[in-house]
């Protein structure tokens, strides 16, 4: 009877540890994931900072306008956190801004054929930075919810991984990037 | 007289088409004739045969042996000819009814009933097995809303057997309408979307070996609940699978009939619908009533347009030409 209680006893130690490996390479997984995908987003804004600048090189030439001082105070570097990303997406925000509304104000502006083709490469750069920013935040959120659950939650305790944070984006960027031509 | 799309006619082509329909009905009732006459001779021959052998008629005489022979290959020769039949009658149909259609909506490039998309092409995109019954017809290439496509009848089935008629077993994976669509954008992924209905059938493909190809979540619950989407570049996944996508695929779940299965490789979108029936197929049994047979082709059409529609695919705007 006891050899049952032994060989119970061992088949259930195992099936606990191999759970635990699973459940560990499980989360160290989606944290390799999340630094992916922040990554992912970190090339999405370098690309939008890239364009924006080309189109401000542009819009310069018709009008002065104030906010476009805005993209010197900007210092993209790589490996920065979601808030920093978050921060630096939102004063892009008012400069693709304040370019739409030079834009409108100078007809000739909007119908050159270079402000035009830029425009749609910053519309295809900002789809990019909206799914890097869905994936992450999707990925974020996975993370997230194993270290809340329970049994997941013990093994995340245990080897000490924290919260991720969610990339914010401005209300207006949460819906899905429309531009009009 | 004819129905709309065969107003703007002057009275030599309408007497052209009254001469092709008369033609057409001619066709059908052979084919008619010819597939119940097959269909009756192969039930005689059937119990012909079973009379011979449990009424010990060869067991007495041998001989009848040989008539058992010729009895069987006659069977095995009329499908052949009901095939041919019924492919003479199909070409007329779709020359004379469904091209017009066709070219109400379409700028169409090509329309061919005798053969389809190639199976390498679906191949290629690793989402269902092919099988070694690969059947396919009515390949239409052309434009819609200046957006490229092409769409064929597909039958995939893995068959065990004498030939390609006759299968002792055989395994349906899919039988339906694929199409392939130019996609409005440019992206660097495969991304395989399975509608879960034919999923839980177990017609995976061996897709699902590769390393390099993952199961992914979006956003969407509900949208996670009817589709399973894998991929190899989880970020350009969300680039192609925006919310609006989403939510068309959704409404084109509720408004199609059969599984869907849509797959994004190389700038194209592959879309099958597992819906067990073909397209633009010409009635057998019943006169052909030009106004309902034009409502039945305009629904068929309506599947590829909707697709066009739905998802958009006419606005590039993100595509530098």
């Amino acid at each position: 009877m006891w050899k049952f209680v032994l060989a119970a006893l061992i088949l259930l130690v195992v099936a606990v540890v191999a759970w635990y490996i699973h459940t560990y390479n499980k989360i160290k997984s989606t944290r390799v994931k999340i630094d992916e995908t922040l990554s992912g987003i970190d090339i999405a804004l370098t690309k939008r900072y890239d364009m924006l600048s080309k189109l401000l090189d542009i819009t310069k030439a018709y009008a002065d306008h104030e906010k476009f001082t805005l993209i010197e105070t900007i210092r993209m570097r790589s490996g920065m956190s979601a808030k920093e990303c978050s921060e630096i997406n939102s004063k892009l925000d008012e400069i693709a801004k304040s370019i739409r509304i030079t834009a409108e104000a100078y007809p000739e502006l909007k119908s050159s054929e270079n402000f035009k083709q830029l425009q749609i490469t910053v519309a295809d750069v900002e789809e990019h930075l909206s799914a890097a920013r869905r994936a992450y935040n999707s990925n974020v959120s996975a993370f997230n919810q194993m270290l809340v659950t329970f049994p997941s939650n013990l093994v995340a305790s245990n080897i000490g991984a924290e919260k991720a944070e969610f990339f914010e984006a401005e209300d207006a960027k949460k819906n899905d990037v429309k531009m009009e031509f | 007289m004819f129905c709309r799309f065969f107003r703007i006619m002057n009275n030599r082509d309408l007497l052209k088409l009254a001469e092709n329909l008369e033609k057409l009905e001619k066709l059908r009732k052979q084919t008619r004739n010819t597939v119940v006459f097959t269909a009756a001779f192969v039930i005689l021959i059937f119990f012909f045969i079973y009379r011979m052998i449990y009424g010990n008629i060869v067991a007495a005489k041998p001989i009848y042996y040989s008539a058992i022979y010729i009895c069987a290959a006659l069977t095995g020769a009329l499908p052949l000819t009901v095939a041919k039949v019924r492919r003479r009658y199909k070409k007329l149909y779709n020359s004379v009814i469904v091209r017009n259609s066709l070219e109400r909506y379409f700028e169409v490039e090509e329309f061919n009933s005798d053969y389809g998309i190639p199976k390498q092409l679906i191949d290629s995109t690793n989402m269902i097995r092919t099988g070694n019954g690969y059947k396919t017809d009515d390949l239409i290439t052309g434009k819609y809303k200046d957006i490229f496509f092409m769409q064929s009848d597909v039958l995939m089935q893995d068959r065990a057997g004498v030939s390609q008629y006759f299968a002792s077993r055989s395994v349906t994976y899919f039988k339906g309408r694929w199409m392939v669509f130019e996609f409005n954008k440019r992206f660097k992924c495969d991304l395989m979307v399975f509608e879960k209905a034919l999923m839980l059938t177990g017609k995976k493909h061996t897709l699902f070996l590769k390393n390099d190809i993952e199961k992914i979540e979006f956003e969407s619950a509900q949208f996670n609940s009817h589709f399973d989407a894998y991929t190899n570049n989880q970020t350009e996944a969300f680039y192609v699978m925006t919310p609006h996508m989403m939510e068309a695929v959704e409404s084109l779940r509720e408004s199609t009939h059969g599984a869907l299965l849509l797959c994004f490789k190389n700038n194209m979108l592959h879309v099958g619908v597992n819906c067990g029936k073909w397209a633009f197929e010409p009635p057998i049994f019943h006169k052909i009533d030009v106004a309902s047979v034009e409502e039945e082709i305009d629904s068929d059409i309506r599947l590829i347009t909707q697709f066009v529609d739905e998802l958009k695919l006419d606005e590039k705007i993100y595509k530098n030409d």
